[in-house]
């Protein structure tokens, strides 16, 4: 009689499962004011296309369009799927690796005050046991953390940070136990011979301008970034904790556009290697101080940050999108900043993003124009939608 | 030369097994059913035994025995399981597990075990789609994986001391879910599985 009850229990728990119920949030959480006037003669074509792209199967989106014409920003889609509340320009998402470009930053203020030189060793600045465990940071520069060339190992790439990753997604990690996961790894290469991405640069980084200045992260972006520019809605929660009012991320874990809630999920939430929260407002601020006002830093300094050398990448078919998009390639690392190239010219800024979001902030000299969004949903089933965003429309709606 | 112990321990173990079937072939049947509580993880096999209680599940076993000698026993296991797996999966499985078990005093059991067989995934949240251009609740029809697995455990059995029909045991088994694409980084996921169990024989 036990036994049917224990069959009856495991085919029930089989065939329905425990289904974790996403939380109630109510609309004024994310309630907030947009400080654009949003004139711009092309709005109603801006508005029309993000419309398209959600009906297309993007769950939201926020965008913002400044070209010499004018400034537009609009959202279309929803900012949380269960409580069917719409997304609106000014909410607030995760900013992803846009975060490493505020890190350079930092470095750059301190190579500007002289309280570092950008071609010291890692090794000066770094205590013993990160620089016996963790290969290259003997020889490599902080100038080859900045622009990918120290052949320093990606955590994020390694199979064990994944498995624990997976084992527990919401675990709030330290940026030791993130830095452990490089621990007796292999170099990837000769510092400064080759190319390629390592979050490890930016966590080393972050670890740096903390030990030089003696302060948080949190408490170096908000004196010498956020709050110089007026980025109010700009934030970044070291403790790995996530802002109420931050936009519901969407993963598509299978492929059959089967979108989760992966809000909670603790990947690069807490480190200078992605952790900023930001609007796209506050990104385009940040856009025109650094690269149109120059109100950041000297040219002789804004110079070094944008220049990219021929060191060639580590693997070029990752950075070559190919002829028949708008956006050719990627050109190369500058310190904090990638340089694209597209059919009209070269673009800089940075991308963003991991499971369940999208972030990209882009500035096109050539149009004196720039855009930055936040898709907050990532996967299979929209891929085309996104990469078709990124290497083409991109560009044609900056030049519409 | 270097010696692979692990590999050299159980081809002396199946020789054994196999040579003693011939010698003594008593040939009686047992049938036992089995449950186990068990924790789950992804992970390299051996690599780790980690107990994490966020991943817990459960197996019922029907187990049908040949038992060629008081020190040998070959089982045909069909089990049926089920574990969560939080904020990533949870997974209801049928397999088939041939058991190859070494007695010792009648009591104290080791054994090895290889299956076969096939899971279905689903995600532990609720889940969203596309509907008339529109995000809305859905149900998830979930993934479908073979299932290999192999593994080894313990057991103490209460029936010759004590007279009752029952068997405690313990196991570790690594599988892999596949296909499982995980965000296109692995093709399979490889697991691994700690239980503890009791076998209750019901015909001997």
């Amino acid at each position: 009689m036990i036994n049917k009850y224990i069959i009856i229990g495991l085919v029930i728990a089989i065939l329905f499962g425990c289904t974790k119920e996403d939380p109630v949030i109510t609309t004024d959480v994310y309630s907030c004011q947009s400080n654009i006037d949003n004139i711009h003669p092309k709005a109603k074509k801006y508005q029309s296309f993000i419309e398209e792209k959600v009906a297309q199967g993007l769950p939201g989106i926020s965008m913002l369009i400044e070209t010499p014409e004018g400034i537009w920003t609009g959202a279309a889609g929803v900012a949380d799927i269960p409580n069917d509340i719409a997304m609106r320009s000014c909410n607030l998402h995760k900013v992803g690796s846009i975060t490493k470009s505020f890190t350079a930053t930092l470095i750059l203020k301190l190579y500007e005050k002289e309280e570092l030189n950008l071609d010291d060793t890692v090794s000066q600045y770094l205590n013993d046991i990160i620089v016996e465990k963790v290969a290259n940071t003997r020889e490599a520069t902080i100038r080859q953390l900045l622009n990918h060339t120290s052949g320093i190992p990606d955590y994020l790439s390694q199979i064990p940070y994944y498995v624990a990753y997976l084992n527990d997604p919401v675990y709030k990690w330290t940026v030791q136990e993130e830095l452990e996961y490089v621990f007796n790894i292999d170099s990837l290469y000769k510092p400064g011979s080759l190319v390629s991405y390592s979050n490890t640069n930016y966590l080393l980084l972050g670890m740096i301008v903390e030990k030089i200045t003696g302060k948080s992260g949190t408490q170096l972006y908000k004196e010498m970034i956020f709050d110089p520019l007026g980025m109010m809605d700009t934030h970044f929660n070291q403790n790995g904790e996530i802002p109420s009012n931050l936009v519901r991320g969407y993963y598509e874990e299978n492929g059959k556009g089967d979108f989760v809630d992966i809000t909670t999920h603790s990947f690069a939430n807490h480190s200078m290697v992605g952790g900023v929260s930001s609007t796209v407002e506050d990104l385009n601020k940040y856009l025109k101080a650094m690269l149109v006002d120059k109100s950041i830093f000297p040219n002789r300094i804004l110079d070094k940050m944008l220049y990219i050398d021929d060191t060639p990448f580590k693997k070029p078919e990752d950075f070559e999108y190919g002829n028949e998009y708008n956006v050719k390639s990627v050109a190369g690392f500058g310190l904090g900043w990638i340089k694209m190239k597209s059919m009209h010219g070269d673009v800089i800024g940075h991308n963003g993003g991991y499971n369940g979001r999208r972030a990209r902030m882009w500035f096109f000299p050539y149009a004196q124009s720039s855009i930055v969004y936040f898709i907050n949903a990532s996967g299979e089933s929209i891929e085309t939608i996104t990469k078709e965003l990124h290497r083409n429309e991109m560009v044609d709606l900056i030049s519409l | 030369m270097k010696i692979n112990y692990r590999a050299s321990i159980l081809l002396m173990w199946v020789w054994l097994v196999y040579g003693q079937v011939g010698a003594q072939n008593i040939n009686n049947r047992q049938h036992a059913i089995s449950i186990t509580i068990l924790d789950e993880n992804i992970g390299i096999p051996l690599d780790a035994f980690k107990i994490n209680p966020k991943h817990p599940g459960a197996t019922l076993s029907f187990e049908s025995s040949k038992i060629h000698s008081k020190a040998y026993r070959f089982t045909h296991m069909i089990q049926l399981g089920y574990y969560y797996h939080a904020d990533f999966n949870q997974v209801g499985f049928l397999g088939w597990k041939p058991k190859f078990e070494l007695r010792l005093l009648g009591m104290v059991n080791v054994h090895v075990l290889f299956g076969l067989g096939y899971a279905h995934s689903f995600p532990t949240q609720q889940t969203y789609g596309l509907e008339n251009e529109h995000y809305e609740s859905k149900q998830s029809n979930g993934k479908s994986h073979f299932m290999p697995s192999a593994g080894f455990g313990g057991g103490l059995d209460f029936n010759k001391a004590l007279g009752i029909p029952l068997e405690v045991f313990g196991r570790y088994e690594a599988f892999s879910l596949a296909p499982y694409a995980i965000n296109g980084i692995a093709p399979v996921t490889v697991n691994t599985m700690i239980s503890i169990g009791i076998k209750y024989v019901i015909k001997n």
